[in-house]
């Protein structure tokens, strides 16, 4: 059964009032107008004390009696047929108790780190000892680890029975017309570099045969899409996959992987718990990255500042695997003619995974960086530009908002390069936006005792993310009680399948699930004292602790209502409904950076970051902040740092650690003003939206603006390295 | 290198820096040599190994025994032989911070440090920071300023702070910075990190 309910959505001076149909199972949504006590305010991670006290437990830290220690022999080569492997040696060294060929005679490695042999050893020490007792004699051949390589004229193929350039997929419609008729003409070319995920718990499982259960306790953010595997190894017997805390994710992490599937199979051979974590070579070569791009843009503007049309060309390397590799550009703005060209072209590197909103730091640092060229051809503000070509209010309001905190109008440079001295300053900016308002019909179980104790149980992981920080906001508010009283269980394929975490929908996926969890539970406690209370029991509520009467605060506790419930505790299960139809599309980011440039020695630092960000309901300030703040450093990060390199001619990882992989330390991080642009979304019943993503996407981008703000000459490549910026100095003229 | 060569002394034991370490092994107390015949000949040095050997670490206040390979690092040690799990590895070439512990009262990555080098010093680890149960006024910051995401990186992160307000009792943020430069964050918390020294300081003045 249903029922229809009217709920405000939007933001300040936006707000429209929309009917939803409800199911008699789920409450009303919370709408622009809801009065929260917990929502909304900031309150420290719930996982907070036992990460910072070292008392968590990680799959790296899991150890059952017993352990063995996994390691994997991984490809030296770029790309090379296996002559012979033999594993006989290294089964026989003294605290072996397992080795196995991954690769047969015959097969190829594809790339350096491809998986080759594994073994289960009583140490560490002994495991990686017994790696070189493993005989493989190899046939190398020639391999291409870079797009422009693998697209020259003869050129070796990556993976043998494929061609390097896939097809070609377009979309829109053909933009040449509107080009040629537009008063300015551009062009441009920009390309990104391969970028690690760098997950700091790399990816790894203990796998442990305990009587008739195969329990793998694995690093991922899917414990349920671990399950699959896990279950298949345990062959006849239960099998679990259970991942409390996750030291990162950021899409790498999916699946159990080769790795995982690797201690399984060392467990199940040597019939001893194993545990086989990455080590950060392993981790850079194998554990997933985002997709290097290669991005030629043409397009034209009129004086006026309208775009004409833009006409895009990409290719993107995911290194051996065959999909993946796209770029994706803003939609919020009006080009007039679009047509985009997108392929895939094969070179022999780890194959690239999931990263942080797949596609989309990549593609907007080139369009971003395009609609900055094409406003300084007419030589119009890009603020201004962006607002003339933006068709999404949420973006038109954040724009005022960020310029206003960002103060726009005193940061950017009337004319680039401007500033007298080797030291120059510059400002960007950039905009984002992201789509997921979260779905599926997961289940979240509630379990209440008799001493008002409340646990929360959903199979699905917290990543870093504050999944289960926002679980408990979410239940304490429903039920009207501290989130003190509330303790949420995540990360066990024994509860209830959850999301994994992917697409920014875990928490709008699994928080609006637990908020229908204890409204049936609230419904269900209510319903027992409706009579003694002389109420109905729609006219009863929880607030503050206390039954409410038609708003009123009785004598009776929520703690009153548990102490009846007896030993076994209340059981009530609520689902995931149906998304409304909400509000508005997609959800809307606008981020502005400073940046100081040295023209000496080629060096950015960025100064300041202001990012506002829509992410519907803030559940929590605190991890919404957090996550805003991380997204930006990332991006950073990314812009300026961070470049996987193969050498060319042997395909092998240059700097495969974090002395030469550069990421963003403490020093290396912008003043950041992380603005929360609340907008009820009006999608489900609590209104909330995904943030993971969104907030990496625009930074490098803004960056790179900034730059060409600062420095009068533009830097189309990333990492904005000193010697680019160098050499975009000295080739001048943007 | 030690990470920050002005840090005063802060005991009579030996300064631990990779330098020493490559060129001095053996000459520490209770230090050893793994066999390699270029150390043989050194009046002060004994050889052990490659088996196990017995190895009494002071670990937290309470000295803890354990049988290892001398080429076990005091990191593996910890965690492998020693269940204290709280230090994390994450790069295991001292480029990273995730491994810091203190020893006496210095932070070190125990990633680069062999177990039995660090016989006969205070070790302090993360699990050393507040009994169980409760929080040391810095582990508290964290907490409130939200200086985590993950937590992978946060042991590491905490004992590098601490070591700092041990150090600097009123840190600027620039020195905050430098305190904790050896350490990396993937999930980028560095700023509410900040916020959380200089939360901490004043507590752990007092």
């Amino acid at each position: 059964m249903s029922r229809k309910v009217k709920t405000k959505v939007g933001f300040p001076g936006n707000i429209k009032e929309i009917e939803v149909t409800v199911d008699d199972n789920d409450p009303d949504p919370w709408g622009a107008d809801a009065k929260l006590s917990v929502v909304g305010t900031s309150v420290p991670r719930v996982d907070g004390p036992v990460k910072a006290t070292g008392r968590a437990k990680y799959t790296y830290d899991i150890a059952p009696k017993g352990l063995l220690f996994g390691k994997i022999l991984r490809s030296p080569h770029g790309a090379a047929e296996i002559k012979s492997i033999d594993v006989t040696a290294a089964g026989k060294f003294p605290g072996v108790k397992a080795a196995i060929a991954i690769k047969k005679k015959g097969d190829e490695v594809l790339f350096h780190g491809d998986e080759v042999a594994a073994v289960a050893a009583e140490s560490e020490e002994i495991a990686e000892e017994a790696l070189r007792q493993i005989k493989v004699e190899y046939v190398p051949r020639k391999c291409v680890t870079t797009i422009e390589a693998s697209m020259k004229e003869g050129a070796p193929r990556a993976i043998e029975k494929q061609s390097n350039v896939q097809k070609a997929q377009s979309q829109g419609s053909d933009p040449d017309g509107a080009i040629a008729k537009a008063d300015h003409k551009v062009e441009a070319t920009y390309s990104t570099e391969v970028q690690t995920h760098s997950c700091l718990e790399t990816h790894g499982t203990v796998a442990h045969f305990d009587g008739d259960t195969l329990t793998a306790w694995v690093s991922t953010q899917a414990v349920d899409g671990c399950k699959g595997a896990v279950a298949r190894q345990a062959g006849g017997r239960q099998s679990r996959v259970v991942a409390e805390h996750v030291g990162g994710g950021f899409g790498a992490k999916f699946s159990i992987g080769p790795e995982g599937n690797t201690a399984l199979r060392l467990a199940t051979e040597a019939d001893r718990p194993v545990k086989l974590m990455l080590d950060r070579k392993e981790e850079h070569l194998n554990g997933g990255n985002r997709p290097s791009s290669l991005q030629k843009y043409s397009g034209g503007v009129m004086k006026d500042g309208q775009i004409s049309g833009v006409k895009v060309e990409l290719f993107g390397s995911a290194g051996v695997a065959l999909g993946g590799a796209g770029a994706a550009q803003p939609g919020f703005y009006t080009y007039g003619a679009f047509k985009k060209t997108e392929s895939t072209v094969l070179t022999n590197g780890g194959g690239a995974r999931a990263f942080r909103a797949p596609g989309h730091p990549q593609g907007y640092f080139g369009m971003e960086s395009f609609l900055d060229e094409l406003a300084a051809a007419i030589d119009m503000d890009p603020l201004a530009f962006r607002k003339l070509n933006c068709k999404s209010p949420t973006h038109l309001a954040e724009m005022d908002l960020a310029a206003e905190k960002f103060h726009w109008s005193g940061r950017r440079k009337a004319k680039s390069g401007s500033d007298a001295g080797p030291r120059k300053r510059g400002a960007g900016m950039a905009c984002s936006t992201w789509y997921n308002s979260g779905g599926g019909n997961w289940q979240v179980d509630i379990f209440i005792d008799n001493k008002g104790a409340v646990e929360v149980r959903n199979g699905t992981q917290d990543i870093g993310t504050g999944t289960r920080t926002v679980m408990t906001l979410i239940v304490a508010e429903e039920l009207g009680i501290p989130p003190s009283q509330v303790t949420v269980r995540l990360g066990d394929s024994n509860f209830a399948s959850g999301p994994g975490s992917g697409g920014s929908t875990t928490a709008p996926s699994i928080g609006p699930a637990a908020r229908s969890a204890a409204y049936r539970a609230k419904k269900e406690l209510l319903s027992r004292v409706a009579e003694s209370l002389k109420a109905k029991p729609e006219d009863l509520d929880i607030r503050d602790g206390k039954v409410t009467k038609k708003g009123q605060p009785t004598s009776t506790t929520f703690n009153d209502l548990c102490s009846k419930i007896g030993v076994t505790p209340l059981q009530v299960s609520g689902q995931r409904q149906k998304n409304y139809e909400g509000f508005r599309g997609p959800l809307a980011g606008v981020q502005m950076a400073e940046v100081d440039v040295d023209v000496e020695t080629g060096q950015v630092k960025v100064l300041k970051v202001v990012a506002v960000q829509d992410a519907g309901r803030v559940v929590d300030r605190l991890t919404f902040e957090s996550q805003i703040s991380g997204g930006v450093i990332q991006g950073v990060s990314y812009a300026l740092f961070e470049d996987r390199r193969l050498d060319p001619n042997l395909g092998v990882m240059v700097n495969p650690d974090f002395l030469n992989y550069k990421i963003a330390g403490p020093k290396d991080c912008p003043e950041i003003t992380a603005i929360a642009f609340d907008v009820a979304s009006g999608f489900n019943n609590v209104g909330m939206m995904g943030l993971g993503e969104p907030p990496t996407i625009p930074t490098a981008a803004a960056i790179a603006n900034a730059v060409t703000n600062a420095i009068g000459a533009r830097v189309r490549s990333l990492p904005i390295t000193p010697d680019k910026v160098l050499a975009a100095l000295e080739g001048k003229k943007p | 290198m030690p990470k920050k060569p002005s840090r005063p002394k802060r005991s009579s034991g030996p300064e631990v820096s990779r330098r020493g370490f490559l060129s001095g092994l053996g000459a520490a107390a209770g230090a050893v040599a793994v066999g390699v015949p270029a150390f043989a000949g050194r009046q002060d040095s004994k050889v052990l190994g490659p088996g196990p050997v017995s190895v009494s670490l002071h670990i937290n206040g309470v000295v803890k025994k354990t049988e290892i390979e001398p080429r076990v690092t005091l990191l593996n040690a910890l965690r492998n032989h020693l269940d204290l799990t709280g230090t994390k590895k994450i790069c295991d070439r001292g480029s990273c911070g995730g491994c810091t512990v203190l020893l006496d009262g210095a932070p070190v990555n125990s990633c680069l440090m062999l177990a039995l080098d660090a016989e006969g010093r205070k070790i302090e680890t993360i699990e050393g920071l507040a009994p169980e149960g409760g929080l040391h006024p810095l582990q508290e910051a964290f907490c409130t300023h939200d200086a985590l995401q993950c937590g992978f990186c946060t042991p590491g992160m905490v004992m590098a702070c601490k070591e700092l307000l041990d150090r600097v009792p009123d840190p600027g943020l620039e020195e905050i910075k430098d305190g904790i430069s050896g350490n990396i964050c993937r999930c980028g918390t560095y700023n509410r990190i900040f916020d959380a020294v200089k939360a901490a300081a004043p507590k752990m003045r007092r």
